[in-house]
């Protein structure tokens, strides 16, 4: 199967009246991880809510695994990570926040399978919070919550993971850990759509880079690197220079 | 405890299990979602459906059950769409439920006396079809609120989570103002109307305080809230107050009691390291001739306490023969 997992056609999303996104086309490939770069402001969020179905678009058309987004369905092919959780009860734990990750194939009034519990545990697992998996959600440090929110969005084992701005409020370090995570997840074949502010530890990851400025793509194409010689171009030979990326690293 | 002998008695108290058992249980969303004030907004909605019922001389309880959810329905429709804030919309249904309940009742010829069994709660006032009105509708929100917990726990968490999930979220939404509405309608013959909003909130705070986990803290308020109703019904009997107010100051004990044990056990919890997690899997990178150091042309990028060599979508470090990506 080679569907393309995002493919977004002459976007145009207004809130409130106000233009957000206007003309933006793009598509996310298999096994690509693209970064989505702009300032405050620029729709990277509205973007991202929006090929998600949680804002309306008012034209273009959004097609997520080559199914048009208002006929799509199969939610569990789609990890959503958004950029915190408001956890009310504090006493949730990790494992009852990630448990709710299954619900995109469970039915109501049903309990979760023996087989369901176990790939709970090991998405906790693989985010490295095992230890943690009864303590409550609130009572962990930034990074441990944004790794919550991320296993969260694993466990239904989607191809595409889409994330919104996974390092705000994240020390370097922990920066550095979430990026292994994803590269770990990409090496298995997932598709990443990651919003960013800067591109930094995220850098030797990425496939590709989107710049939004007001609402518009200003540049898409793959990220210039420090390397002197040593960097394969991709095929086709499209590499292209990003200039605009340099003030956000 | 000939007092169980009593027909009143009897069904005060099977009232009161039912409502010490479903009003926690919807509360537990209703606070999760932080409405904690949307059982008070609809107790007053469900005056003007006391009031109605007076009006036209028919049974109280299913003219409020129908008035209530109805506001119940109209105000989510409005909060969903932004129409009103959720400060500006219990406000309307604060004045504008009460003020037309104590119109309508005037109206009546029913004075302030025959309104406050409604407001706190009256014993002797839980007829027989009341009873079965109330053990109805308790079981249908309960099965609600235990069997969904799963889905309307995540769309309460985070609702835009719950949409990618492919929940109806707007649905579930409905459903929990509709059971609210629900919930304190049945609980105005036991705890009352102007006092049910602190039987779903303050039992859920004091289980908060108790147990962990969302699911723990569920049932474990719907077995305060058994408590409280049933010792609040008894003492209400031997103190001739209204069981109302009983119920409400013993969940309040309640609470004031469990607040030590949670600041107790804040105290005992380490401190939360920044990084605190067990490493990612160790991954070699395969075949990898070239040697890194000082100079050797590769971006350096730091990592704790050594560099990594960034290139060809490689960032790694050498480890014994090999190299390990990071």
């Amino acid at each position: 199967m080679s569907v393309i997992p995002v493919v977004v056609d002459d976007l145009n999303v207004s809130l409130g009246g106000l233009p957000i996104l206007r003309d933006v086309s793009f598509a996310v490939e298999q096994h690509e991880v693209v970064a989505l770069l702009g300032g405050n402001g620029s729709g990277k969020t509205t973007l991202v809510k929006a090929l998600l179905g949680l804002v309306p678009h008012q034209s273009g058309e959004i097609a997520i695994f080559g199914t048009p987004l208002a006929q799509f369905h199969a939610w569990s092919q789609i990890g959503y990570v958004p950029q915190r959780a408001s956890v009310s009860l504090h006493t949730t734990t990790v494992r009852e926040l990630v448990t709710s990750g299954t619900l995109s194939t469970r039915r109501p009034f049903t309990r979760l399978s023996r087989a369901g519990k176990a790939r709970v545990s090991e998405v906790i697992e693989r985010v490295g919070l095992t230890k943690k998996a009864d303590d409550a959600f609130v009572h962990l440090s930034g990074g441990q919550q944004q790794r919550v929110l991320i296993a969260r969005a694993l466990v239904s084992a989607p191809p595409l993971l889409v994330m919104d701005e996974p390092f705000a409020g994240v020390d370097l370090a922990t920066q550095q850990r979430l990026a292994d995570l994803v590269r770990s997840l990409h090496d298995d074949g997932m598709a990443v759509l990651v919003v960013l502010h800067e591109t930094e530890v995220f850098e030797p990851l990425l496939s590709r880079a989107i710049v939004l400025r007001e609402g518009r793509v200003v540049k898409d194409g793959v990220l210039e690197t420090h390397d002197h010689g040593h960097e394969a171009e991709p095929p086709g030979g499209t590499v292209r220079i990003i200039e605009e990326v340099r003030p956000w690293r | 405890m000939e007092v169980i002998t009593l027909a009143f008695m009897q069904r005060a108290l099977i009232a009161a299990i039912l409502t010490g058992l479903v009003a926690p249980a919807i509360g537990t969303y209703v606070v999760q979602r932080r409405l904690s004030l949307l059982g008070d907004g609809l107790g007053h909605v469900a005056i003007a459906g006391v009031g109605l019922a007076l009006l036209t001389h028919t049974s109280p309880l299913p003219v409020a059950v129908v008035v209530c959810v109805a506001g119940a329905v109209g105000i989510e429709l409005l909060r969903e769409r932004g129409r009103a804030t959720g400060d500006v919309a219990l406000a309307v249904l604060f004045y504008g439920g009460l003020a037309s309940g104590v119109l309508m009742a005037g109206a009546a010829g029913q004075g302030a006396g025959t309104l406050s069994n409604y407001l706190f709660g009256s014993l002797t006032s839980v007829t027989a079809s009341d009873l079965v009105i109330v053990a109805v509708l308790g079981v249908v929100v309960l099965i609600a609120s235990v069997g969904l917990a799963p889905q309307m726990f995540a769309v309460c968490a985070d609702e835009d989570f719950a949409r990618v999930l492919g929940l109806r979220v707007r649905a579930y939404n409905l459903l929990i103002v509709v059971l609210a509405a629900i919930t304190v309608t049945t609980a105005m013959r036991t705890v009352g109307l102007l006092l049910v909003s602190a039987l779903m909130v303050i039992p859920v705070a004091t289980s908060q305080n108790l147990f962990k986990g969302f699911r723990s803290g569920l049932y474990g308020a719907m077995g305060i809230g058994v408590v409280v109703a049933l010792s609040g019904v008894f003492g209400s009997f031997y103190a001739d107050v209204p069981p109302g107010a009983f119920i409400v100051v013993l969940a309040i004990a309640a609470f004031a009691v469990s607040w030590p044990i949670t600041s107790w056990r804040h105290r005992r919890r380490p401190l939360a390291s920044v990084d605190e997690v067990e490493p990612l899997p160790h991954e070699p990178t395969p075949e990898h001739e070239h040697v890194h150091g000082p100079g050797c042309g590769h971006r350096v990028v730091e990592h704790g306490d050594h560099v990594d060599y960034v290139h060809d979508g490689h960032r790694h470090v050498a480890h014994a023969d090999h190299y390990d990506e990071h």
